[in-house]
């Protein structure tokens, strides 16, 4: 059996929804001494009871409707939420990468040149680090005679392709990305593609949320099916996606898929 | 991480607390008064003293602070039981015709050390529960070669140790905020020298002419206050919002939370010792104040205030992400105690019954350190490196203890 990376077992996630939530001190006072009149708020389970293990290697589809907690699942592997019970392991030392959102930590004030330092410096790598994947980052994102430039002056699509390349540089041992590539054109969302087929093929690990089957096809050989916070599916790409489908053909219907 | 930042105090926890009630009282009384004073007050007011420790702790135990559930409220428990107790006991101490001992100031800051002193066990103790809660998760579930995730959060030295793995993301954030701040400015840096030399001219004219105040030397004595609390103003105002203001980035990358408002500490630090090395040594030549092995003391003062702003940073900016109300209390607080800070006034103008109290102000002790280096060329006395020493270590301690408890909290809570 080959190396475990991330073993969810029983994982959990509640969020409280506060119904007018003005998170006050005042508030929190009151409620010291009046229990009744503690804030009213909601419990709201994102995810229920998830079993996952994701060997070295593998590339996993995370698919499911808007709100069915992939991304909530992502954010628990990554370490960004806690789980509420359950418990997420994860291989000792192992650099996880995640690419949840594209160009966080950018300033456009700054030139191409000083974000790409910053945004790199944001998921933990060193000024040596960076200075030894900068020429490779420009030439990927084909913005060598911007580099000077404020990224005010960049179109969105610039801004996108520079977050991408410097994010396809960190070379993670796991990545974990949230559909992101929605966002670019079509040679865009190519190169992207080609991008973390190079890193598979490197032994890489890619956990992929996303709403596109298409992509999903291309790139994993395993997808998860998520519905309501809760794993339906759990099996090769071509019986997830199908499972999805019905799923999303019978809008809103329970549906039970078999692994 | 609301299970976990439960202590279990009881007893234990009140007899510490009711220890530390009583060293805040004599170091209190001592700080007040000469070494004499101090054994004539304190005898007077042994029964005052007692009244406001006992009070303290059963004011304590009154609102819950030792119970073992709810203990994340503890920080307002804490300063409502230092407080009310002292209220309640000095009242007690009148009523029993024992109120000739009480001193109004040294109870307040009987009051102020009781709270820190509280804060600063609570803190530790906190962390090194949460500690053994995250070692015993990991025994009970992780494998050899698997951990936790997250198992690493939670403990002082490795909260420090995460941020000095990301040193140059905090770099990278401080020379960011000094580069937009001058970039596209013709004037550039010199912004930073004109607006303290305005400030500084205005404040010369209203108290040497409207209000004839006759420090003499008075634009140095103004220079080093102004300078040191736009220092502190600027860093605690900014780093307040440094979290509660990072939504984006909290929720979709991992990094040690606590770079983004010591960033901000690092860039004021930056714009201080600039400012200081332009005005300082203009001012001592214009003044001729002869250099002294005194000055030598300067960046001991400074690294104790560095600490204490940083603490301060630390415990604002998680407070803020919790409850928005504290960027409120804070810009408030600042505008206060600018007055309540021997700024653009001399201590020796504060009536003598207040002096001690105004050095508890939290900019003070760092500020009179300097007046007294540069301006009157003198070492500071003992009050004022106990309270500098106590803000620093209280402040660092319990203001990166709550920081680390709440952190993992953060992406939920912007």
């Amino acid at each position: 059996m080959s190396e475990t990376l991330i073993l969810a077992e029983r994982v959990s996630k509640r969020f409280q929804l506060h119904h007018n939530y003005a998170p006050s001190i005042k508030a929190r006072v009151i409620g010291l001494v009046h229990r009744r009149q503690r804030q009213v708020s909601e419990d709201y389970w994102a995810l229920r009871d998830i079993d996952l293990r994701v060997t070295r290697g593998e590339s996993v589809g995370l698919v499911g409707r808007n709100g069915s907690g992939k991304s909530t699942l992502l954010k628990l592997i990554a370490g960004i939420h806690r789980p509420t019970s359950g418990r997420l392991l994860v291989q000792r030392g192992a650099r996880i990468g995640t690419m949840i959102e594209l160009g966080v930590g950018f300033n456009v004030e700054l030139s191409g040149r000083d974000n790409v330092y910053l945004n790199a410096s944001v998921y933990g790598l060193t000024r040596r680090e960076v200075d030894a994947i900068f020429d490779a980052v420009v030439d990927y994102s084909e913005l060598a005679q911007f580099m000077d430039e404020p990224i005010k002056n960049y179109s969105s699509g610039m801004i996108v392709r520079l977050a991408f390349a410097v994010a396809a540089h960190l070379d993670p041992e796991v990545l974990l990305l949230d559909e992101i590539f929605a966002v670019g054109d079509a040679p865009f969302q190519d190169k992207c593609k080609r991008t973390m087929q190079g890193l598979l093929d490197k032994g890489r690990t890619v956990l992929f949320v996303s709403h596109s089957a298409t992509s999903v096809a291309q790139i994993c050989r395993r997808v998860c099916v998520l519905s309501h916070g809760q794993k339906v599916f759990d099996g090769p790409t071509a019986e997830g996606l199908a499972c999805y489908h019905d799923m999303t053909a019978e809008a809103g219907a329970q549906h039970t898929c078999v692994s | 991480m609301t299970g976990s930042a439960r202590l279990r105090v009881g007893v234990p926890g009140v007899l510490l607390d009711a220890a530390v009630a009583a060293g805040a009282a004599l170091v209190s009384y001592r700080l007040r008064f000469d070494a004499e004073d101090a054994v004539h007050f304190l005898s007077a007011g042994r029964l005052a003293v007692a009244m406001v420790v006992v009070a303290q702790v059963a004011v304590g135990i009154g609102v819950g602070l030792y119970r073992h559930r709810g203990q994340v409220m503890w920080p307002v428990r804490l300063v409502g039981a230092a407080l009310v107790g002292m209220a309640l006991g000095v009242v007690a101490a009148f009523g029993l015709g024992a109120g000739e001992g009480v001193s109004r100031q040294a109870m307040a800051s009987q009051a102020a050390l009781f709270a820190l002193g509280g804060a600063m066990w609570r803190s530790v103790v906190g962390l090194r529960v949460r500690q053994q809660r995250r070692r015993e998760l990991v025994e009970q579930f992780g494998g050899a070669d698997l951990v936790v995730q997250g198992e690493d959060l939670a403990s002082m030295t490795g909260g420090l140790m995460r941020v000095w793995g990301y040193r140059h993301l905090l770099r990278n954030l401080v020379a960011k905020d000094l580069q937009i701040k001058y970039r596209r400015s013709v004037l550039g840096f010199a912004w930073s020298i004109l607006i303290p030399l305005v400030m500084i001219g205005v404040y010369s004219v209203a108290f040497t002419y409207v209000m004839a105040m006759g420090t003499p030397r008075f634009v140095l004595y103004l220079l080093i206050g102004i300078l040191t609390w736009n220092f502190f103003a600027g860093a605690v105002g900014g780093a307040t919002e440094a979290v509660a203001g990072a939504g984006s980035l909290l929720k979709s990358v991992v990094f040690p939370r606590a770079v983004l408002p010591l960033a901000v500490v690092l860039f004021h630090l930056a714009q201080y010792l600039l400012t200081i090395a332009v005005f300082l040594p203009v001012m001592l030549l214009f003044y001729r104040v002869p250099p002294s092995p005194v000055m030598l003391l300067f960046p001991v003062f400074l690294l104790l205030q560095v600490l204490f702003i940083m603490g301060l940073a630390l415990g604002l900016s998680a407070a803020t992400a919790l409850f928005r109300d504290v960027r409120h209390l804070v810009d408030v607080a600042i505008s206060v105690l600018f007055w309540a800070t021997p700024i653009v006034y001399e201590m020796s103008r504060v009536p003598e019954q207040a002096q001690f109290l105004a050095l508890l102000s939290p900019a003070a002790p760092f500020i009179r350190a300097y007046q007294d280096i540069f301006y009157y060329g003198v070492a500071p006395d003992l009050s004022i490196w106990v309270v500098a020493v106590a803000y620093a270590l209280g402040g660092f301690v319990c203001g990166l203890s709550v920081f680390l408890a709440y952190e993992g909290r953060f992406s939920e809570m912007v």
